[in-house]
This record gives C-alpha cells, structure tokens and sequence, in this order.
C-alpha cells in the first residue's frame, strides 16, 4: 500500500488546562479527498493548526509526504497548499501581486503558473485590480488560487465554500474532484455544509470534543449508520401505529412516511398497506444524507 | 533569503504612510530652509536697539529693590542694556562708529555701574567714566575706522614698550607675574589691531571680524586660568578656550570661512543628523513597530508562515527590513537637505570642506563634507539601531504595532530626562544604562564626553548587549508563538 500523503499520529493539543484535541489520529492518501467535519467548537481549525505549524503540538506527531512537521518543517511543508479561516490577503495589493509575493517563496513557479492558477479558479478578469475592492467570494477563489500556486501534493481547505454561490460551490467541486482524480492531490476539506461535501469527498473524518469519533468512507458511514429507510408516499397516513407496530417509522408530512425496513421485507410491508385499503403512491429507498449519518453518529452536540 | 527580503520591501514600498510621513518631513525641511534664508539679522538688531525695548527695559527697573544684595545684579544687567543701548543708537545705523560703539562701549558702560551701584568706588567710577568719553571723543574725530584702530594701535604699543622696559628691573615674584600678564594682553590686543589693518577688517559682522573678536577674547580668558594649578571646571574651560582658539586661529591664517554659525547650505547640511535625527527615528520605527504585528493582526501572517521556510529566516528578512528602510529614508533625506539647501542658498558653499577641531593632535584637521556627515552618522547609528530593535521586539511580542510604535518614541522622547538624573545620580554602574550608551557624538574626533564615567569600549559593547538581548528574545518569541483566532 502506498504510503500516505497526510498521517496524523496521537495528536493532542492542550492551552493550559484546557485540552482541546486528544489523541487525534488519521490518515490520507493520495487522490483523497476527506471531509473533515464537526461541530462548532469542535477542534477542526485547531487540527489544521497544527498540521501546518502555525501552533504548537502537545503531543503526537504530523508527517506530511514522509516528513515530520516539528523536524523537518520546511521539507514536509513544501508540497502543500492551504487555507486557514479566512484568506487573508494584503488588501492594498492586487489579486496579482498578491500572487506573485507567494510566488516568490518556492522555486519553481513561474509566471505561466499564476497565470494558469488564475485561469483555474475563474479570476482572470479582475486579477489586476486591488483584494480590498474583491467581493467575498472572489478572495475566497484568489485564497484557492494562492493554495494552487506550488502545484502541491496536499491541499488543506479550511471551509473554502465560504461566501461561494452555487455556481462558485459548482466550479470547486470539478476543480477539486479533477485536482484529486488527473493530479492525485490529496485533499483535505472542513466544513460544515456537509450537503455540499457529500458531492465530492470520499472520506470523512468525524471529529467532536476535540477527539475524532469516526474515520471511513463516506458510502460506509452512510451504510452503517442504520437500516435502509425507504419512504412512502400513502394516501393516508393515520392509523398506521398499529398496522406497522413491528417497524420502526416515522411520519414526515399528510402522506409520507420514512421506514427502516430490510429490503426483503419491503413486498410483505406493500401487501399488508394494500390489504388495508391504504394506496401506494411510491417507494424508494432513501439515500441517507451525510447530515443525516452525522448527526446520528455524533448524537447531537454538547460543546464543553 | 533575498528574495524574502524582496518581498518584505514591495510590501513596505506599498503602504502609503511611508510616502506620507517622507513627503511631510521634506516639506518641513524646504519650510526650514526657505525660512532660514530669509531670516535677516537686522531685524532682530532693530529690536533690540528700539523704543520699545528701551521702554520695557526702563519699566523694569522699578521692579529692583537697591537695597536688596541679590537684586543688585540684575539691576546692573538691566542699567547697562539701557544705557548701552542708548549709547549706540548716538551713531547711524550703517556708520562704522556704531559697529565700533556696539562693540566696545559695552563692557566699559558695565563697569561704570558696578562702580557706582555695588563697589561704590567712586575712584573706579572716575576711571571708567573717563575711558567711556575718551572712545565718544575718538568716535566723533577720527574719520574713518582705520584711523581709529591706527590710535589703539599706538596705544597698544607704547604699552608694551614700557612694560618690557620695566621687566627688565629687579622685581619680585607677583609683580612679575603681573607685568608678565599685561604684556601677552597687550600683545594679543596688538595683534588684532595690526590684523584689521593689514587685511581691511572693519567691525562689520564678517565672518573674519567675528573669527578677530571670538580671538580676543578666548585668548584673554585663557590667561586668566593658571595651568599649574587647575580645577576640574578650569580644565573644562581651558579645553574649550583651546579649541576656540586654534579654530580662529585656523580661520585667521587661512582666511577661510569654516565656521558654522551662520547660515548657509553647507552649515545646515553639515549639522543636519545632530538637528534632524528625530525624522530617521520617526519612520524607521513606524515600519520596524508594524511589520510583524500587522501580519497578525491583519491574518496575513498564516499566508506567510506556511511557507518553506523555518520561522527565524521569516523574522529575520523582516528584521533586516527595517535596517534597509532606515538606511533609506537617512539617503533620501540627506539628498533632499543637499538639493533644498543648494537651491535656497546656493551651492558654492558645498565646496568648502568640514574644519574639525581634533582633540587628539589638538589641531584643525580638513574633512571632507560627506566624511563629516558619515561620522556624525555612525555616531548616533548605536541609538538608531537599538530604538528600532526596541520597536521590532515589542512587536513581535505583543504584535502590537502601536504599543511598540508608542514605547519606543516614550524611550526616545524621555532618553535626555533620564540621562540628566543618572548624571546628577552621579552612580557608576549607571553609566551603563542604553540611553546613556547610545549616543557617541561626544567622542568623535578624539574628544571625551562631558560625563567623566564614560568610556568609548563601554558604549560599543553595552550597545551590542542590549542588541542581542532584544534579539534573542524577539527571535525566540516568535518561534514558539501560536497563531491564534484572527
């Protein structure tokens, strides 16, 4: 197996007396692309954090590309791009000469590279004009650009659909999912729209009360999360308490009802409506939302 | 670590308060110069001398009580001005009597009061009373200056004869001492005279009348102090009394106009970094305040500490920064003085080169303009550097640019205040203490400072502690600091 691109080991993180990660552990591979989430307060900028050497670890260790970060820094953060909360970026320059500062840092980007950057991430009529007459959504594309300019191997994404429209939200997803697919980037991305994520990411990586409580495929944690539930729409809905007594549903509206069922019991639950007068207008087995898995695995959110 | 440092220039040369503040200094200077070449010293003779002053003078007479043994003084001072003032405005104003009047009545006219109001002696009164008619009536007759310094002359050299006649006696000690005394007083009086003569020095203000009187009178001080046995004040004198004279001396000989008094493009220029030193400070301490704290609290620190880079390279391309933006607002200053200077007096005086006084060789050395200026320069870089680490330190700890921009113009702005108690204090150790190291000025050209603690080794190598005090703990601060919530 090949070795991973992004490996976090026991990662813990303490402010005094307070802890606010312990023993985080996770890894990722290249053409990944992971869903970092969790609730609020939960821990995940502070794990981007120390990842990048922005903060101090308390213990644990992060190799990035088969480097250690507190040893080797420079070698292990090379091949990476980020962002970390906000993009921020110096306001009095241009989107251009921002670019080229950060240009300026590694070896081998050259100007063909901002251009091609730029082009990427849909800036290039208002590349020349000054970040501080941006709207929020083009500094969040000009963060992604600057992210992209030393073509790295992994890119951290602290909650990059911030201040994106659709179409925006539209454009990073093909740019990531091809990132990952033609240039097997490993991508790391926290968020909380976890609607959007569902779109692209493979893996995810639940984190809560500053430990992680769930790392897998997304297409696992959806599967495991419960039964399948399949939703009817009936022509009525009461009474039906005791008709299904032996399955767990629930009502969603007048005439849809959600019900965890095996599929091969799904013909024996379609008789017993019928025989009951009661008119089937569909069934489709529900695709559980990654919201929807979340939430039952993290139990709702308590922060501390 | 070039091309950080690159970057960390284009980010500076983009802010617009460098431009600002650089724009409004040198609109300061051309006010400066502009102003000083217009400043006409009649002006202020024509007030001295005028109704007003006489009046207001006069007014404040009332205010002495005669009988009072400390106001006596004043009241002296006081009747003097009045009375020599009303004794000039006797001759016109462009008369070569009144050049004369103005410079010789005054002492006399001081005389002829104390006699009366403090000594009481009225012999003394008689005395002075007389010289003072005796140079009205040479004022009235003689036609020209020349004539009058013809009869001083004259006078001067009688003198001398008799008093060598009379050396030549049996005399005792003190006597001879005395005689000895009047003698090189008359000599130096003689050769004043015989000077203005041969080189046609009237009493008009120039700058080889002035180098004539400034002879004088240093040369007659000079007698007054008794080599053998000195006081730590006399020494004090007798080496300023020295340097004036081998300075006058120098400008008499060479009949070179080297003195800084008056106003002109090289004057100002060469006094430029010990007048204007406070504008290096200002703007080197707003970019050296900022440029760490205002990555973090603008964010863009995370930008830049994602880089392949290890921290203390980032800090220091920023550290070296701020040497450059000082080195640069020095250049762009002193070049504005150059052309400002040049264009509101003219640019002949450039050509003159920087007389020094060298307590060493105790002589008039020759320096080149630019090498005077230089050495002013590195004579004050020590408190340069050290303000401006003061204010990249205090950033880099409490990223705050304000705190560091405000404490470090605090530290300037009390250094002479502090300097003051720690001499008066008069504690050996303390003579330590940064703000009191900083400044070399003092030593330059061979001299000693004033203070008797201090050393010229000390001062290098405190300055230099103090330094890497602040460096170290900036660079390490700033490894171990945590980018937090912006």
């Amino acid at each position: 197996m090949a070795e991973p691109i992004l490996k976090c080991e026991k990662l813990t993180k303490r402010f005094g007396t307070k802890t606010i990660l312990k023993d985080c552990s996770f890894e990722i591979f290249e053409g990944d692309i992971l869903a970092f989430i969790g609730p609020n307060g939960a821990g995940k900028t502070t794990t981007i954090k120390l990842i990048l050497g922005l903060q101090n670890i308390t213990s644990g260790n992060v190799i990035i590309n088969g480097y250690d970060v507190e040893k080797d820094f420079v070698k292990a953060i090379d091949k990476v791009g980020a962002i970390v909360e906000n993009p921020d970026l110096y306001m009095n320059l241009t989107g251009r000469q921002n670019l080229e500062l950060i240009a300026n840092y590694y070896k081998d980007v050259t100007k063909k590279r901002i251009d091609k950057v730029v082009e990427l991430t849909g800036l290039k009529n208002r590349i020349n004009d000054k970040v501080g007459k941006y709207s929020l959504g083009m500094r969040q594309r000009l963060g992604i650009a600057q992210a992209l300019l030393n073509s790295p191997k992994l890119l951290i994404l602290d909650e990059p659909t911030n201040g994106l429209d659709p179409e925006g939200i539209k454009e990073l997803r093909d740019l990531m999912l091809s990132l990952a697919k033609d240039e097997k980037i490993a991508i790391f991305v926290s968020s909380h729209n976890l609607s959007e994520l569902e779109s692209f990411c493979n893996k995810v990586c639940i984190i809560q009360n500053g430990s992680i409580i769930e790392t897998s495929e997304v297409n696992k944690l959806k599967r495991k999360a419960a039964k399948p539930v399949y939703s009817l729409e009936l022509s009525k809905t009461t009474g039906l308490k005791k008709l299904l007594s032996k399955y767990k549903f629930e009502t969603t509206n007048d005439n849809t009802i959600s019900i965890e069922i095996t599929k091969n019991d799904v013909p024996q639950l379609l008789k017993t409506l019928l025989d009951n007068k009661i008119k089937v207008f569909s069934c489709v087995e529900k695709e559980m939302s990654l919201e929807e898995a979340f939430l039952k695995r993290t139990g709702g959110n308590v922060i501390d | 670590m070039i091309k950080l440092i690159s970057n960390e220039l284009k980010k500076v040369f983009h802010k617009k308060s460098i431009y600002i503040t650089l724009g409004i200094f040198i609109a300061i200077l051309a006010l400066l110069n502009i102003v000083s070449s217009r400043i006409d010293f009649s002006d202020i003779e024509d007030y001295q001398f005028g109704e007003e002053n006489v009046q207001y003078l006069t007014s404040s007479l009332n205010d002495y009580n005669l009988d009072n043994y400390e106001e006596v003084d004043s009241y002296i001072s006081t009747k003097t001005e009045i009375d020599y003032i009303n004794f000039v405005n006797n001759y016109d104003n462009s008369s070569w009597q009144r050049k004369i009047a103005m410079e010789k009545s005054h002492e006399i006219i001081y005389n002829i009061n104390r006699a009366k109001y403090n000594t009481k002696d009225n012999d003394l009164l008689a005395t002075y009373e007389a010289e003072l008619e005796n140079l009205k009536l040479k004022l009235e007759n003689d036609d020209d200056w020349r004539i009058f310094v013809s009869e001083e002359k004259a006078v001067y050299e009688s003198k001398i004869t008799d008093i060598k006649k009379e050396l030549t006696n049996n005399l005792d000690k003190s006597s001879k001492e005395n005689l000895e005394k009047e003698l090189k007083t008359s000599e130096i009086h003689l050769y004043v005279l015989k000077y203005r003569l041969d080189n046609d020095v009237s009493y008009d203000n120039s700058y080889l009348d002035t180098a004539l009187i400034e002879y004088e009178s240093s040369n007659i001080a000079l007698l007054q102090i008794n080599k053998e046995n000195m006081s730590k004040e006399e020494e004090e004198s007798y080496n300023v009394l020295k340097k004036s004279i081998t300075t006058q001396e120098y400008i008499l000989e060479n009949k070179a106009d080297i003195s800084t008094d008056s106003y002109n493009a090289r004057n100002i220029f060469m006094t430029f970094i010990g007048d204007n030193y406070i504008f290096f400070i200002i703007l080197t301490v707003m970019i050296a305040g900022g440029i760490v704290a205002e990555e973090f609290s603008k964010g863009t620190i995370k930008m830049l500490l994602i880089r392949p880079y290890r921290r203390w390279k980032i800090l220091l391309s920023k550290y070296i920064t701020c040497f450059l933006i000082l080195l640069f607002t020095i250049g762009v200053l002193l070049l504005a003085q150059y052309i400002i200077g040049g264009f509101a007096f003219g640019f002949e005086s450039y050509s003159v080169p920087a007389i020094v006084y060298n307590y060493g060789s105790k002589s008039m050395v020759e320096v080149s303009l630019m090498k005077h200026i230089l050495l002013n320069l590195v004579a004050i870089l020590p408190m340069l550097i050290l303000l401006l680490t003061l204010a990249f330190t205090i950033s880099t700890i409490f990223t705050s640019s304000s705190l560091a921009i405000a404490l470090t113009f605090l530290t300037t702005f009390f250094s002479s205040v502090v300097n003051m108690m720690i001499i008066r204090s008069k504690i050996k150790i303390l003579s330590l203490f940064p703000t009191m190291v900083w400044d070399l000025t003092e030593f330059l050209y061979g001299g000693t400072p004033s203070y008797e603690y201090m050393k010229l080794n000390n001062c290098i190598i405190m300055s230099i502690v103090y330094l890497l005090i602040m460096v170290f703990v900036s660079f390490f601060v700033f490894k171990h600091k945590n980018v937090k919530n912006i």
